[in-house]
């Protein structure tokens, strides 16, 4: 089929996805029990301005009609405005949208790629001590909820040794001139150490069991044997060969698992006091600020759909008997 | 003596117990000279193949004896040692050539990892190198860009064929190398290492089931059975001359593909159990001239004729052997009750 | 007929066992999730105090005391016995666990057994909905969902029987375009049977072991995202859960003393759900041999 073509169906797939995606939010913060004039509209607010926000989001029209207006609305970026902040949901959705990103780019990068070391040791080593262990503590620790973990980790590091701060992205009190200078500071990458390790700890289980049996499967292959017959050393033989063949499955696991990755986030953030789309769409719940819940679910999805059309990208490089059909 | 195997002895453990897969076997092999291990399947020749180059399973249990290879016991060496003879001196041809090169790499990548795992050697150089292998087996230069999958059965193995000639090894291993192809390239694969086997000086040791293969390549030849060599000689002689009776009944089990038709006549029976193998002969529970005297005690490689050695304590009926081995009644009923 | 039926439930109580024979973590988890069960039905005679009864001593309430043999896991800022709250609390974690995971091993495996055995239009139109429900972030669907629905815990095991379906639903269908095209399926074909019998005596059996594998873990699931949402203190409000006890002691920041109080019901969760893990992979073990060596 060729790259261009698969790129391109690829997409058109990923924009109907995220059509749906968006019908359902729309669908869902409708027809679900509960006010639906609620969803733009405070009581506290004037009646005029309620008149007229009504009307620009077409509530005191038939639902059809609120669709289109719904998805002509999206397409220009207007999400509303947030009842709690006052302001233009687009522009408090972006910051938080790269506190979030950076946060969980990090730790589940940190996850895969411990993971996948420990996987290939593992499978190295079989049958010994060590793999039993890091079995039974990869699956205990991915057996409590996040936020457990996350909470040990605040009491050991945070209180009891009081290493590390507590929470939050930064200290309090700093000024600062924009959005990205936060993210140079020491201050933020001590505030970062504890959430990141905290989802390195929770997500390197998927990878490294993954890896674990990948590479099991791997390396009674005949290949191997040809490799190591070619005089090359051990570690060649383990990386370059046996783990590079691992890869696939261990990278698709991705698109399952970032589903559950964006709770994790939600989670991790509430309890470190991290501002991204997960703790904001949690007190926008709980404030019934609906503008903005409903566009951070719309980003979440959209982070979901990214992930996945990525790794989709990526399945031909990591193992080229995969075609572009 | 470019390579000597003394009572070279692998044993692997299975969860039913430690199978002897190769039991006392010794050989040597001269510059320039091609030695062949005829069996059936599970005989243990592929595992005394592989042993010359050390690759043992992750099961391994026991080993040794001594393989000496240009006067140095491999079965001795440190790994990078070792690892320095690997392919540079003695490489492979490998079985299946489907599976025997890493489907995420190209075949250029693979067959440079050989060459440059060894030779200080620049990129257009070593490209020099390979291409001119590669016109000795008949591939074309396109395909070294291509991935595994993309090849057919027969180019994979010219690829792995030039894959193994490209340190200039002095040995190279064959570990059944046309059983995985069909018959029309089969015989395109033979002729070409025979080929090779002239322009290039290097020995080989190859194993197959197939006798005719066997016959058409080598100048020495090694029947094994059930982890032992049952007869060992030069190739003429022991076709010509065969003096056991196992020999004989691989000889009536194989067609020739160049040879005239004639009736096939198999062995009856099935392989012995390699864990705890009974006393005696081993293969006399299939043997139909088998006596009490052989299951009694093992019998000892012998010297029948000058550099001709048979494991058949019988050698001395030779030629009743002989006269009533092409007969099919001969073969019928003799399993061991 | 009523004979051929008892000898078949007998042969499939008794290979039941032989998956767990073969399985130490397996028989380990398939024990801890029976004392569990144990623990759920028999609360009230197993718990020293009722869940939120306070506790006074001389007159003064018992707040915030460590472990001790009279409350062997301290109790909270308002006298409550923890021991007692997690006992009651496993009543909760069963129930949602048990029953979202049936729901999500039905809907997977129907949709599996469909898409995979009649392909085509339908197999494409299933898969398109697969991959839209993994394109939907779990946890934020299912806090919505219960805010706009209310915090019953019969919306949480519908929402996660609304979407967790999806991954059961793709492993079985894959399973299934196996085993349609073996010789056995083949025979029947020719033989005469309809697809609805071929999928419910011949596939459906070989699919069993990777269903009951997938409602062991979405048992796990369906467990930690209650605890989530009860933490997030969407948790129902007539439930003693153990998501609402690490709720509590969070919300008053009270871990910073009472490490008895975040640990105990963390190591329930734990427990419980590392059960559900242990049989999962046990009854996937009977799928994948291959698992078997380790």
């Amino acid at each position: 089929m060729g790259k261009k073509s698969f790129i391109i169906k690829r997409i058109i797939q990923m924009l109907i996805t995220l059509f749906l995606l968006v019908t359902i939010v729309f669908l869902m913060f409708r027809l679900l029990p509960g006010d639906p004039l609620a969803m733009y509209i405070n009581s506290d607010m004037p009646v005029e301005v309620q008149k007229a926000l009504m009307h620009r989001f077409g509530l005191d029209k038939p639902l059809h009609e609120q669709y289109v207006l719904y998805l002509k609305n999206l397409l220009v970026g207007d999400f509303g405005q947030s009842f709690h902040y006052g302001q233009a949901v687009t522009s408090l959705v972006a910051e938080r949208f790269w506190n979030t990103i950076i946060l969980m780019g990090i730790g589940i990068g940190l996850a895969y790629v411990i993971g996948c070391i420990l996987g290939v040791l593992a499978a190295w080593k079989r049958g010994s001590k060590f793999e039993a262990i890091s079995i039974i503590l990869t699956l205990s620790i991915q057996s409590a909820p996040l936020f457990w973990v996350g909470i040990i980790l605040i009491m050991i590091f945070g209180i009891w040794l009081n290493l590390l701060p507590l929470g939050g992205i930064r200290e309090a009190g700093i000024k600062l001139t924009s959005t990205f200078e936060k993210f140079y500071s020491l201050d933020f990458l001590v505030h970062m150490i504890l959430p990141a390790t905290t989802l390195a700890i929770y997500y390197m289980g998927t990878p490294f069991l993954i890896m674990r049996s990948a590479m099991l499967e791997v390396m009674n292959e005949e290949f191997i044997e040809i490799v190591k017959a070619k005089g090359l050393k051990t570690w060649q033989v383990t990386f370059k060969h046996a783990m590079r063949n691992s890869l696939l499955p261990v990278v698709t696991m991705l698109t399952v698992m970032i589903s559950f990755i964006m709770g994790g986030q939600v989670m991790l953030e509430t309890i470190f006091r991290w501002p991204g789309i997960g703790m904001e769409i949690v007190s926008a719940v709980n404030t019934r600020d609906y503008p903005m819940a409903q566009a951070l679910f719309i980003m979440m999805g959209v982070i979901s759909l990214i992930v996945n059309f990525v790794v989709d990208l990526l399945y031909h490089y990591l193992d080229p008997r995969v075609t572009y059909e | 003596m470019l390579l000597e195997v003394k009572n070279l002895k692998v044993y692997y453990k299975t969860t039913r117990g430690i199978v002897q897969a190769v039991d006392d076997v010794t050989f040597s092999l001269k510059k320039g000279e091609n030695l062949g291990l005829v069996g059936e399947s599970g005989c243990g020749k592929t595992t005394a193949v592989k042993a010359i180059l050390r690759l043992f399973p992750r099961n391994i249990a026991h080993v040794s004896g001594t393989l000496e290879y240009s006067g140095e016991n491999i079965l001795q060496m440190t790994f990078d040692e070792l690892s320095r003879i690997r392919w540079k001196e003695i490489s492979m041809i490998p079985q299946g050539a489907m599976n025997a090169l890493d489907p995420v790499y190209t075949i250029e990548e693979q067959i440079l990892e050989a060459l440059q795992t060894h030779d200080k050697i620049s990129y257009p150089e070593a490209l020099q190198r390979i291409y001119g292998l590669f016109d000795l087996v008949g591939l074309e230069k396109s395909r070294l860009k291509d991935y595994p999958h993309q090849l057919s059965g027969g180019m994979l193995q010219r690829a792995c064929i030039a894959m193994a000639l490209v340190c200039s090894p002095k040995i190279i291993l064959a570990d059944e190398p046309t059983t995985a192809l069909d018959v029309v390239v089969q015989d395109n694969i033979l002729q070409r290492i025979n080929e090779l086997h002239k322009k290039i000086g290097a020995s080989m040791v190859l194993s197959s089931h197939d006798v005719s293969v066997i016959a058409e390549t080598c100048d020495w030849v090694a029947v094994m059975y059930a982890g032992q060599f049952m007869e060992y000689a030069s190739s003429r002689r022991i076709f010509r001359n065969p003096f056991h009776p196992y020999t004989f009944g691989l000889q009536q089990a194989f067609p020739n593909i160049k040879g005239t038709k004639k009736k096939l006549i198999a062995i009856k029976g099935y392989p012995p159990n390699l864990i705890n193998p009974n006393r005696g002969c081993r293969f006399a529970s299939r043997c139909p001239f088998r006596k009490e005297a052989c299951v009694a005690k093992d019998p000892p490689l012998v010297e029948v004729e000058p550099l001709h050695f048979s494991r058949c304590i019988r050698s001395d009926a030779i030629d009743e052997i002989r006269r009533r081995a092409f007969m099919e009644e001969t073969w019928e009923g003799t399993e061991w009750s | 007929m009523k004979d051929g039926m008892t000898k078949k439930l007998k042969f499939f109580f008794q290979s039941q066992l032989e998956v767990f024979k073969g399985d130490s973590l397996g028989l380990i988890g398939a024990i801890i999730f029976a004392c569990f069960i144990m623990m759920a039905i028999f609360a009230p005679l197993i718990a020293p105090y009722g869940p939120e009864e306070m506790i006074y001593q001389e007159g003064r309430l018992l707040r915030l005391q460590s472990p001790s043999w009279h409350h062997l896991f301290g109790t909270t800022q308002m006298g409550q016995d923890i021991f007692s709250q997690v006992i009651y609390g496993s009543r909760a974690a069963v129930l949602v666990g048990v029953l979202s995971a049936v729901l999500v091993s039905i809907i997977g495996t129907a949709v599996g057994l469909v898409s995979g055995y009649y392909g085509g239009k339908t197999d494409a139109f299933l898969m398109r909905v697969v991959d839209l429900a993994y394109g939907i972030p779990f946890l934020p669907f299912i806090i919505i969902l219960v805010a706009l629905t209310g915090l019953t815990f019969w919306n949480v095991v519908i929402g996660i029987g609304l979407l967790l379906w999806r991954t059961p639903a793709r492993v079985i269908r894959a399973q299934v375009l196996s085993l349609k095209n073996r010789p056995f399926v083949e025979a029947s074909r020719v033989l005469g049977a309809s697809n609805f019998r071929i999928i419910l005596f011949q596939i459906a059996p070989n699919v069993l072991p990777l269903t009951f594998s997938y409602t062991a873990l979405a048992m796990g699931w369906a467990i930690l995202t209650e605890a989530n949402l009860s933490f997030l203190g969407y948790g129902d409000p007539m439930m003693t859960s153990w998501g609402k006890i690490l709720f509590r002691v969070y919300i008053i920041q009270a871990m910073t003393i009472a490490w008895w109080w975040v640990l105990a019901p963390g190591l329930a969760i734990i427990l419980l759900v590392l059960s559900g893990f242990f049989i999962g992979r046990a009854y996937e073990k009977v799928t994948n041999p291959r698992l078997r060596e380790y």
